[in-house]
């Protein structure tokens, strides 16, 4: 479909790419303002305390301190931190700084200083006096009959059931589950349970803040939604949302860790109460446990199937852990059953439900794969074990019961984040096709049960098969605004946040292709609150798809001034009129360029800019689709597993830029492979982090991946932009569930709670 | 304390704790990046002699007298260095925060073996932490600058 | 916090600066974590750079290395590459990245001992330390750490590996390939004709120091290889290894697994397909 493109479908090089390879000062954390001040936050020591006093006259007193800010000077709004559309759905349990803190690390005070070894210095120098309570350690700690009440305060909005912990819940039932699971030919039962995990962008948090001439507040800031940040700030800081202006710089990564508003709040307070600029970069220890992680889950499925292999009933309870706060708790806990459950629309008996539940540890957030990798795990686990059961192929039990384009699961509308969902019927897949293709390439057929060996290590293979979404339909929207200039280029300014993933470069080619020029005629900006038009920022994988059709829409309406003004220029009909190589062309052959035009309307006759404003919000959100396949082989003296070849069969609709389309999808995959096998915050038994740097906490190295083959299957999505969908999640969801599946393969253990580390497997072995 | 950073010389009084990427950014080579302040990362790899190291860890007073190169240094500006302008062809960049120590680790891995395989060009990379791109693209980039530069030199 | 950066241009120096420093004074051979995190008592970095340690040079019986020779100095000598079944370029290969290696002294590692593949190895490989505490002295490797030889006092100048028909093998095991290892092996063995001469089996990152096993190693001597010395050398390390859980692994599974990789590496020395 894409060769009726010119620019779309086109591997263009990044419109960002010469600053970020040559190394220019474009991150946040390179701006360096002179009369900076350097703010350090202190952290508490206790999982779950009360301030009883807080003494910081001696941190006040030391030379070079400006500020020292704590509960006793800072505003009390309760708020959540969550980066999401208004109003939030998650609660409001959250204050700058509390008179009570509930996990390692929590905010007790914060300094800002002429350097950071001063603010530090500071920082020891305050004295907290505290009353430690019992802390909550775990679910099932959290759930237990007169558990410690984590969120007791009296002024939290939004909490499901606070006496019990119980931040968020969320049900959905279609059919009679409980009867089609009893009748059932066959049936499994399979709970997995997932882990703590940090994003680990390489840049951490970083913000700096500064007042511009007019006395407005600046902030520079490392975020995938300015508009929430403005929004958010002027809520917690109590002024007005005119006062604020958010830019977002280039990004350094953020995995869902920047949709939140951890550290803009106390450089923006600081720099309002000083009038100094100031900046705060978390350390990398505060990145993984002050900042946001994966909400860790467990999650237990239950499938029946009749004799053929058509599934009756799908049965999904999951029980997150949302740490201290509840950030995201309710959508993230919500996506586990709704971005998994409509993949297999077969079944008429479906029963989705969700808690997510309150302990004294570091706090959950948006993650890529966002709740829907927690719900893979068990559901590709249990379609594995029913096709063992049934007799039948792994992959053709897949094959029988997932969605096909025309169809719909009642699923759509009964779950959506936190709410109802949209109906919706599918209208592009080239799943089929995906999975034909990684089954083919991983060797499925001659290599799966067949348990290869050599010396110690047996092989093994697995799939998994995955959906998820483009962008939360209804609810977030996106808009931009073009503008031609005199030498025919275009302005494209989007609220659209480039968080790493190139999406300016594939803004800026769906552009390009509307008003027919090429990529280098397209001047991007993302973000800036002054300047770009609304959107709600980098989450949900709704860049190419919702900023996508916002950036069409500006550039259609674009094209028709275009040929309003081309039009009275070549005295002809603007309908006969096309665009191409940076003309409007008539039918006839005669042609003036961009640059004609815009000079006309500029300068000539009829005078105005030419240029509009578009906006849109998704009716539905098309899923992009993935089949997964790995062969691993396991060393059985040892335990070792390494993963011996990987293909990642992935349809985005069309692939705007295809190279930054499969970049997504093995970035997302080498961090589900982390996730997978190695990646794991741990915890003492007073709830502290016991690995918060990159020699402990291990993510996967050069080295550490396997051969990995990514293929773009192309479909095409009508409602989407030239057909694309949105691509940047996906991947995250696949290698717990197709490596689990792999190992049982190989070794015929079904292991529960990754990391797959050598010694789970190891004893894993022993046991069986 | 004198040392050379891209070719510029310095001859400046250096703390006695600095870092060597404190000293650098502190100098406004800001393509150094922190990533993790431990050593880990990469992300603040420069070249000490034509040695590959990470900034972070090494004493800014180890390297008196010595040549520095940051990413700044790789090109004359407005040009690219084949690794960079392949790093752009292939998509080897995405948030590009660990690029800056990506290149410089592939420039020394050039330096010594022009002709690396996949596998080499993986433990060349391995002290370089990414997130973003799994790696794949990084790897394709520096096997694809070598192959140019070798035809350049037979040319 | 530190406030004084000195460079000594000899040993002698270096050492008189640190016994008047005492523990305010710490050596600095490359990179290391010290200029991140000193200890809050050390205030002066000694930079042994300028000593003249940087030297790898072989004679007809000794490989001879500066103490502030670099892991990647190391790692491109090639008889470091030929001697001793090239063990100590294999395990080399293993040690972190290259970032690391180029810093990274071989002094540095010596003094430090524990965190690593390479004090096992030099184990091994019989190497002996040479270090100055006012007079130039040396001392076997596996008697280096064995001593109460107080490491932050003296002046490690350098290493000396044996050259002669040793043979070793070295395995790491690790939960990535960029981490420290959960646990390593290291043997090495000499032999006169198909008789097993003198033997040394020796396990690191227990997770602690590296830990030669005499009992295990006497087992091997006054006979060939079979795959029943192998058995038994094998089965006497893991009983006799002593081992301890940290976040890396369990002592049971490093027991476990000390076991499985004296045994590849002796089946490795031993000319059997290994796989592993």
């Amino acid at each position: 479909m894409t060769d009726q493109f010119n620019v779309v479908g086109q591997s263009e090089r990044r419109v960002d790419g010469y600053a970020l390879v040559t190394g220019k000062p474009v991150y946040a954390g390179d701006l360096d303002l002179p009369g900076m001040l350097h703010v350090a936050v202190l952290g508490s020591p206790h999982p779950h305390a009360r301030i009883v006093d807080i003494d910081t006259s001696e941190a006040e007193e030391l030379d070079g301190v400006a500020i020292v800010l704590t509960h006793q000077n800072t505003p009390a709004t309760r708020y959540t931190t969550a980066g999401q559309g208004f109003p939030e759905p998650s609660p409001y349990d959250t204050r700058m700084f509390d008179t009570k803190v509930r996990f390692v690390g929590d905010r007790v005070a914060a300094v800002a200083a002429e350097t950071i070894d001063i603010a530090r210095e500071a920082l020891s120098l305050i004295k907290v006096s505290y009353e430690p309570l019992h802390p909550v350690l775990s679910i099932d700690e959290a759930l237990a009959d007169r558990a410690p009440i984590i969120h007791d305060e009296d002024d939290a909005s939004g909490i499901w059931d606070a006496e019990h912990n119980i931040a968020g819940a969320v049900e959905a039932n279609v059919g009679d589950v409980d009867g089609a699971l009893q009748t059932a030919y066959a049936s499994v039962e399979f709970t997995g349970e997932t882990q703590y995990a940090q994003h680990a962008p390489i840049e951490p948090h970083v913000s700096v803040a500064y007042l511009d001439d007019n006395g407005r507040l600046v902030l520079y800031t490392s975020t995938q939604v300015p508009f929430h940040v403005r929004r958010i700030m002027a809520q917690v800081l109590g002024i007005p949302v005119r006062q604020i202006r958010v830019i977002k710089p280039r990004i350094g990564g953020g995995f869902g860790v920047k949709q939140e508003v951890l550290i803009e709040d106390l450089v923006g307070l600081v720099t309002l109460r000083t009038g100094r600029p100031s900046r705060l970069e978390l350390t990398r220890a505060e990145e993984f446990y002050a900042s946001r992680t994966r909400h860790p889950m467990r999650v237990t499925v239950r499938l029946g199937a009749g004799a053929d292999g058509m599934l009756q009933a799908i049965d999904m309870q999951a029980l997150e852990n949302t740490g201290a706060y509840g950030a995201h708790n309710l959508t993230v806990v919500s996506n586990t059953g709704s971005k998994t459950l409509p993949l297999y629309n077969k079944a008429p008996n479906v029963r989705f439900s969700g808690r997510g539940i309150y302990t004294n540890l570091p706090v959950g957030g948006a993650y890529r794969g966002y709740g829907a990798t927690q719900g893979y795990f068990p559901l590709e686990v249990a379609m594995d074990m029913l096709a063992e059961q049934l007799g039948m192929d792994a992959v053709e039990l897949r094959r029988k019961n997932h969605i096909r384009v025309g169809e719909t699961s009642p699923i759509f509308e009964e779950l959506g984040e936190g709410r109802k969902g949209v109906p919706q019927t599918l209208g592009s897949s080239s799943l089929d096709q995906c999975i034909n293709i990684g089954a083919e390439r991983i060797g499925w057929a001659d290599k799966r049960g067949k348990r290869h060996r050599e010396g110690p290590w047996v092989h093994g293979v697995g799939m998994s098969i995955h959906m998820q979404g483009s962008g939360i339909p209804a609810i977030d929207m996106a808009a931009a605004t073009i503008k031609l200039n005199d030498d025919g280029s275009i302005n494209l300014l989007i609220g659209a946040t480039d968080l790493g993933t190139g999406s300016d470069t594939v803004l800026g080619q769906i552009a390009a292709e509307v008003l027919g020029v090429g990529l280098s005629e397209v001047i991007v900006l993302s973000s800036d609150t002054d300047v770009t038009p609304f959107d709600t920022g980098a989450y949900a994988s709704s860049t190419t798809y919702v900023s996508g059709n916002a950036v069409r829409r500006a550039a259609e309406a674009v094209k028709n001034q275009i040929f309003d003004v081309a039009s009275a220029m070549l005295k002809t009909d603007p309908e006969s009129l096309h665009l191409e190589d940076g003309r409007a062309i008539a039918d006839d052959g005669r042609s003036v360029t961009l640059s004609e035009v815009a000079l006309r309307s500029l300068y000539g006759a009829d005078q105005f800019q030419i240029g509009a404003t578009a906006s849109f919000v998704g009716d539905v959100s098309p899923p992009p689709f993935l089949a997964s396949f790995a062969e691993v082989r396991i060393d059985v003296e040892t335990g070792k597993l390494e993963i011996v070849n990987y293909v990642a069969a992935a349809d985005c609709g069309t692939a705007i830029n295809p190279r930054l389309a499969e970049g997504q999808v093995e970035g997302a995959i080498a961090n589900g492979i982390g996730y997978a096998l190695m990646e794991e915050m741990r915890f003492d038994k007073y709830g502290r982090m016991r690995n918060p740097d990159f020699g402990r906490y291990k993510i996967p190295a050069s080295t550490d991946m396997p051969p990995l083959e990514v293929i773009l299957v192309d479909s095409y999505e009508e409602t989407g932009p030239m057909g694309a969908k949105s691509i940047a999640e996906i991947g995250i969801n696949a290698p717990i569930p197709t490596l689990a599946n792999a190992i049982y393969d190989a070794i015929g253990v079904r292991l529960t709670h990754p990391p797959f580390t050598s010694e789970k497997i190891w004893r894993a072995l022993q046991n069986s | 304390m004198r040392f050379t950073v891209n070719d510029q010389v310095f001859d400046i009084d250096v703390d006695p704790g600095a870092s060597l990427l404190d000293l650098l950014r502190r100098l406004g080579f800001y393509g150094v990046k922190n990533g993790c302040d431990n050593g880990d990362c990469g992300a603040c790899a420069v070249l000490v002699d034509a040695r590959s190291v990470t900034s972070c860890d090494y004493p800014a007073r180890a390297a008196e007298g010595k040549r520095i190169v940051t990413v700044e240094g790789l090109a004359p500006s407005g040009s690219l260095h084949p690794l960079q302008a392949a790093f752009l062809d292939t998509g080897a960049v995405q948030c590009g925060f660990c690029t800056p120590g990506m290149l410089i680790s592939a420039v020394e891995l050039l330096e010594h073996n022009p002709d690396p395989s996949e596998s080499e060009v993986r433990e060349a990379l391995r002290g370089n932490l990414c997130r973003c791109t799994g790696y794949t693209k990084p790897v394709e980039a520096i096997q694809l600058a070598a192959a140019r530069m070798r035809e350049v030199d037979h040319d | 916090m530190i406030t004084d950066y000195l460079r000594p241009t000899s040993i002698s120096e270096a050492f008189e600066t640190l016994t008047e420093l005492g523990p305010a004074g710490r050596l600095v051979g490359g990179g290391t974590e010290l200029a991140i995190h000193p200890p809050a008592d050390v205030s002066t970095l000694i930079d042994l750079s300028a000593a003249g340690l940087r030297f790898i040079e072989a004679d007809e019986t000794f490989i001879h290395v500066g103490a502030t020779s670099t892991l990647t100095d190391m790692l491109e000598y090639a008889r470091c590459a030929t001697s001793w079944s090239g063990v100590v370029h294999t395990m080399l290969r293993q040690v972190a990245s290259p970032l690391h290696r180029n810093a990274a002294t071989i002094g540095g590692h010596l003094a430090r001992g524990r965190l690593s593949d390479v004090v096992p190895t030099l184990m091994a490989v019989d190497a002996t330390v040479l270090f100055f505490d006012g007079e130039h002295r040396s001392v076997p490797i596996v008697d280096f750490y064995a001593d109460n030889l107080k490491r932050n006092t003296i002046v490690v100048t350098g290493v000396r590996i044996p050259l002669d028909d040793g043979e070793a093998a070295f395995r790491k095991f690790a939960r990535t390939t960029y981490d420290l290892a959960t646990l390593n092996t290291a043997v090495g063995i000499r032999r006169t004709g198909e008789e097993v001469t003198w033997a040394r089996i020796v396990v690191g990152e227990r997770p602690t120091l590296g830990m030669p096993l005499p009992e295990a190693s006497e087992l091997l001597v006054g006979k060939p290889l079979t795959s029943d010395s192998i058995a038994r050398a094998s089965q006497v390390a893991r009983d006799t290894v002593d081992v301890r859980s940290d976040p890396r692994g369990s002592a049971e599974y490093r027991r476990h697994l000390a076991e499985v990789l004296v045994r590849r590496c002796l089946s490795e020395i031993a000319g059997e397909e290994v796989f592993a």
